[in-house]
């Protein structure tokens, strides 16, 4: 059974991922999970400072779910080159660099301090989080504007040869034309999706129950709207479709090859369960002997 | 820190709605007073994510640790509801724990509330080590204060609010009125936020040692999700990594 996923001449040996700000670097699961059954660890978004994040309440569960309003706590890109990159060579999987920016120039000014170290040599591959507010257009996300895809992933096209995996934004009216526009400016992969924003009320002290307000959803609720989201996605670009959303059991890891991804990321149900996304490696890879399947791209239906 | 499937030894209710819980544990790494551990209680995506609870003893010799949890939502419900050789999905231990007690040093152990479980672990852990320390365990009714024998051989001072058992009024009215503290005192405390921060803010009136254990909701429990926080004189702190045990004095409170 090959369960490989490829992109510009380099293959991870599995498509399945574990996503990124449900990881950490890496370290902080190694003494629970064996990262070596793991294609790549998407990393813990990196911005160009350091950022505390948002207040708390930063996360609540919901209805088979969870809300978070992290805000995009992180390092900051020069302590994630010196402290982080040692670490995460170290793992016996691969590394894919997630990256955000508040501005076109942050972006790509992130993406090229990785590509001028030496330390980051090793990254397998860069996904580009654009569900960040772009501060000089009125804090509207980048990843809901074709125009600002189009610019951003052709202004990072020309930094890099490494593969360069725009991770969509659900939160849009037609994720197609998102998608799209990403392709054409020269993404060699989609991530499909990133969460839904969502908001619980605390009704005793009637306030919201995040201080941010809102949240992204993640966790099995938004299973069905993922693979909704995946599939629609699928159709609209030719490029490789990495799945998310929901992923918890390996039936749902299914689900998303049919719907004609090509990889897949586990969040959520990490939290849940730290062997889950070896579990589903595990059931997929029974599902596909037993239906007499050579590798995953077989398994899209129409 | 392990994943781990454990076996249910006892669970039984110690006070009005509070749950002792027995399990077996693994031979890799024994809990320390003030650690924590993750439960997922069953394979429903409902109740989604792991509760983080406080260890409240250890016993070397059978390999049992014990948890002491109030039925509250629907995780402790389905808790309060299982019996002996019924497994849970235990995480475990996570956080750090308290620090040594030094030498010449009079610990003040505080427990409010549910806030009993690291507390009592650490007064049997110092028993069983003849440390001498002062316990006190606060509640607002003597329906809320466990038998004597749920303490083991470490007997609290028992605090009610409502005078119903024990001291009228909460442990640091107690330490306040009949104890005079002196800079070998320390407090370790265990509670609700209002009494954590009183007895910060006791400590340092007094220039004493002061360590609290704190609380946050949690998603991962192991430092990766970042939803734990709290504000700390360096910024914001992750409770399940960076605590749960915390100096009190490098806590904001708020």
């Amino acid at each position: 059974m090959d369960l490989s996923f490829t992109l510009r001449n380099k293959s991870l040996e599995t498509a399945i991922g574990v996503a990124s700000g449900t990881f950490g670097y890496g370290s902080e699961y190694e003494k629970l999970v064996d990262l070596s059954k793991i294609g790549a660890i998407f990393t813990k978004t990196v911005t160009l400072n350091k950022r505390e994040g948002n207040d708390f309440p930063r996360i609540v569960e919901t209805p088979s779910g969870m809300l978070n309003a992290i805000g995009l706590a992180n390092v900051g890109i020069e302590s994630f080159i010196s402290q982080k990159l040692p670490m995460l060579q170290k793992m016996p999987c691969e590394t894919i660099c997630n990256i955000a920016g508040f501005s076109m120039e942050e972006y790509q000014e992130v993406l090229q301090k990785l590509e001028d170290s030496e330390a980051a040599n090793f990254l397998w591959g860069y996904e580009i989080n654009i569900s960040c507010p772009n501060v000089c257009h009125g804090g509207l996300a980048f990843g809901v504007d074709v125009k600002a895809v189009e610019t951003l992933t052709k202004a990072l096209r020309q930094r890099t040869e490494k593969p360069l995996i725009i991770k969509l934004t659900p939160n849009v009216t037609d994720i197609s034309e998102i998608a799209k526009a990403a392709e054409a400016n020269g993404a060699d992969a989609l991530t499909c999706i990133n969460t839904f924003v969502g908001m619980l009320i605390d009704i005793r002290k009637k306030i919201p129950v995040l201080a941010n307000k809102t949240g992204g959803l993640s966790g099995p609720a938004i299973l069905p709207l993922g693979i909704a989201a995946a599939y629609k996605v699928c159709r609209a670009v030719s490029i490789p479709v990495i799945g998310l959303g929901g992923i918890s059991r390996w039936e749902d890891a299914i689900q998303y090859f049919m719907a004609g991804a090509k990889m897949i990321q586990v969040g959520t149900a990490t939290f849940v369960d730290p062997s889950a996304p070896e579990k589903i490696l595990l059931g997929v890879k029974k599902y596909c002997s037993e239906n007499n399947y050579s590798k995953l791209s077989d398994l899209k239906i129409d | 820190m392990k994943q781990f499937t454990a076996s249910i030894i006892n669970n039984q209710e110690i006070a009005q709605g509070y749950y002792q819980l027995d399990f077996s544990w693994h031979d890799n790494e024994e809990p320390k007073p003030g650690q924590f551990f993750t439960v997922k209680i069953n394979n429903n995506s409902d109740p989604l994510l792991r509760r983080p609870f406080a260890f409240s003893g250890y016993d070397t010799k059978s390999k049992t640790a014990s948890m002491i949890f109030q039925k509250r939502g629907t995780t402790t419900q389905m808790m309060a509801g299982k019996t002996a050789n019924e497994t849970i999905d235990i995480i475990g231990p996570l956080g750090n724990f308290f620090p040594a007690i030094k030498d010449q040093e009079a610990p003040l152990l505080i427990a409010g509330g549910i806030g009993l479980g690291p507390i009592l672990y650490l007064a049997r852990t110092l028993e069983r080590q003849k440390t001498p320390y002062t316990f006190l365990f606060g509640a607002p009714d003597k329906a809320l204060v466990p038998d004597s024998k749920w303490f083991y051989e470490a007997q609290p001072i028992i605090c009610t609010d409502n005078g119903s058992k024990g001291f009228k009024g909460n442990p640091l009215q107690y330490i306040e009125s009949r104890l005079q503290l002196e800079p070998k005192h320390s407090f370790y405390a265990c509670g609700p936020m209002g009494m954590l921060k009183s007895a910060a803010a006791l400590a340092e009136k007094n220039n004493l040692a002061s360590y609290s254990v704190m609380e946050q909701m949690m998603a991962c429990g192991v430092g990766a999700c970042m939803g734990c926080v709290i504000k700390h004189k360096d910024g914001l702190k992750r409770v399940c990594v960076d605590g749960p045990v915390f100096n009190s004095k490098d806590i904001l409170w708020t």
